[in-house]
């Protein structure tokens, strides 16, 4: 079953663009894994990017850029063809690709911290300031514990389900929620939910040596 | 010379690292403010001859290389005056769009990085996927996020054990990527001047929609809404080509 709650077309675009932050690349990057629909959409965003650079006119390259280039062409090895698709999809996981590049492995490899609900989650590191990027487990029939964010939220469910009032997400469904939503996602009763959760950063420390050490500290 | 037609066009200089050889910026038509028009396609001239089979003739104007097919075959043969006729092409536009956001220096630098990467990566192009300038495109981008930014860009991958493969691939496999990227140039000539704007800004600038917000002196909901705006309408042409369904 594919997704129905898809990623906004602003978001869609950004990524495309290439200036969305790390976090939120996350999340669009894990439902694109499994939404074809969006990579449809994708597809037709990055188009525009490529007629937006062709449409970038030009003066002809110059015989030194040229003479620099065809020095490097014959001394760097050449990436093969892929091998015709048999392999794939032949094995299983439950954490999409790019996620798993940041865990280093699928759930089983996920170091889950207790948030004392009952609930747990892991912490992602990014290369961007501007969001907070961990993994959530909901148990069965539980809500997400309390936790407060400023602006955008995603939400990208990848296993189990959750309902957000009348509406079901389940794995894949994307959920995009604003400052001003007072919601209460609610895993459903069959099972834990885990997802992954990407908020704007929370917290944004007056002290230049403080801030300077939010990395190291992971805060 | 090898390239003698090509080199009369051209100061015969030696790059240095002072040296702004991207006189081109001044002249992008976008910064006369005329979003969105489609620039002259200089031709790499004189080595026609040997991919003509790759280059329709259209109304009696002069053929131009179909890049998609060029570097398609790139990919096959490997053939290095094939791919200078695609550098001529594009490596102007990527040091324009790498400019965008950094020194003269360091937009020659990536400019040559992203024209290595799509020599060493030809075979992995499918034009059935997008048309060159699309390919070309998200090599530029990610190395622009990577040296400006310093951060990732996440990546679905199609051979991932996760991946969830359409329903119907051959939907996909029929789109004409060349004829799509014509659907797409036109319909972004359509575009209201607003929403092209916040589109120039969004792929050029480098600019998160905040920043573009804080540009244009407009609320983030504004530009995000005007985001979607100019999407559904690239969407709604493509749709009555019968390229996007």
């Amino acid at each position: 079953m594919t997704p129905r709650h898809h990623v906004s077309d602003d978001l869609l675009v950004s990524y495309a663009a290439g200036n969305l932050a790390e976090g939120w690349s996350l999340a669009v990057a894990t439902h694109l894994s499994l939404c074809p629909e969006c990579r449809n959409s994708l597809r037709f965003a990055e188009g525009a990017g490529g007629q937006m650079l062709e449409s970038l006119a030009a003066e002809p390259a110059t015989a030194a850029s040229w003479d620099a280039v065809r020095a490097r062409l014959s001394a760097e090895p050449a990436v093969a063809a892929p091998a015709p698709k048999v392999a794939s999809h032949t094995g299983t996981a439950v954490l999409p690709k790019p996620l798993r590049d940041y865990i280093g492995g699928d759930v089983d490899a996920i170091k889950w911290q207790a948030l004392g609900t009952g609930a747990a989650q892991m912490r992602l590191k990014t290369g961007d300031r501007e969001t907070q990027v961990r993994l959530l487990r909901i148990p069965a029939g539980k809500p997400v514990p309390e936790h407060s964010h400023r602006g955008r939220e995603l939400t990208v469910v990848l296993s189990g389900a959750f309902n957000d009032g009348e509406t079901l997400f389940a794995r894949g469904d994307i959920e995009d929620a604003d400052a001003e939503i007072q919601h209460i996602p609610t895993a459903t009763l069959d099972a834990d939910c885990i997802c992954l959760a990407v908020t704007d950063a929370p917290l944004r420390f007056r002290s230049w040596i403080v801030r300077a050490l939010q990395p190291i500290l992971g805060i | 010379m090898k390239n003698a037609g090509l080199v009369i066009r051209m100061p015969l200089l030696r790059v240095t690292p002072h040296m702004n050889l991207d006189v081109s910026i001044a002249s992008v038509p976008w910064q006369k403010g005329l979003p969105l028009a489609i620039g002259p396609r200089p031709l790499a001239a004189k080595k026609r001859r040997k991919t003509l089979a790759l280059m329709p003739v259209v109304n009696g104007t002069a053929p131009e290389p179909n890049m998609s097919a060029l570097l398609a075959a790139i990919g096959r043969s490997r053939r290095v005056e094939d791919f200078e006729i695609l550098f001529r092409h594009f490596a102007p536009r990527v040091k324009a769009y790498m400019a965008r956001t950094g020194s003269p220096t360091s937009a020659e630098e990536l400019m040559q990085e992203t024209m290595v990467a799509v020599w060493n990566k030809a075979a992995l192009y499918d034009p059935s996927k997008g048309a060159a300038s699309t390919w070309i495109f998200s090599i530029a981008r990610n190395l622009r996020i990577d040296a400006y930014r310093r951060e990732k860009h996440p990546e679905f991958d199609p051979a991932d054990p996760a991946f969830q493969p359409a329903a119907e691939p051959a939907a996909d496999a029929t789109m004409e990527s060349e004829q799509s990227a014509t659907a797409i140039r036109a319909a972004l000539t359509t575009l209201p001047p607003d929403q092209a704007e916040v589109l120039r800004l969004a792929f050029f600038e480098d600019n998160s929609q905040s920043a573009i917000a804080t540009a244009l002196n407009l609320p983030l909901g504004t530009v995000k809404s005007r985001m979607r705006l100019a999407f559904v309408k690239l969407r709604a042409v493509l749709a009555q080509t019968g390229d996007l369904t």
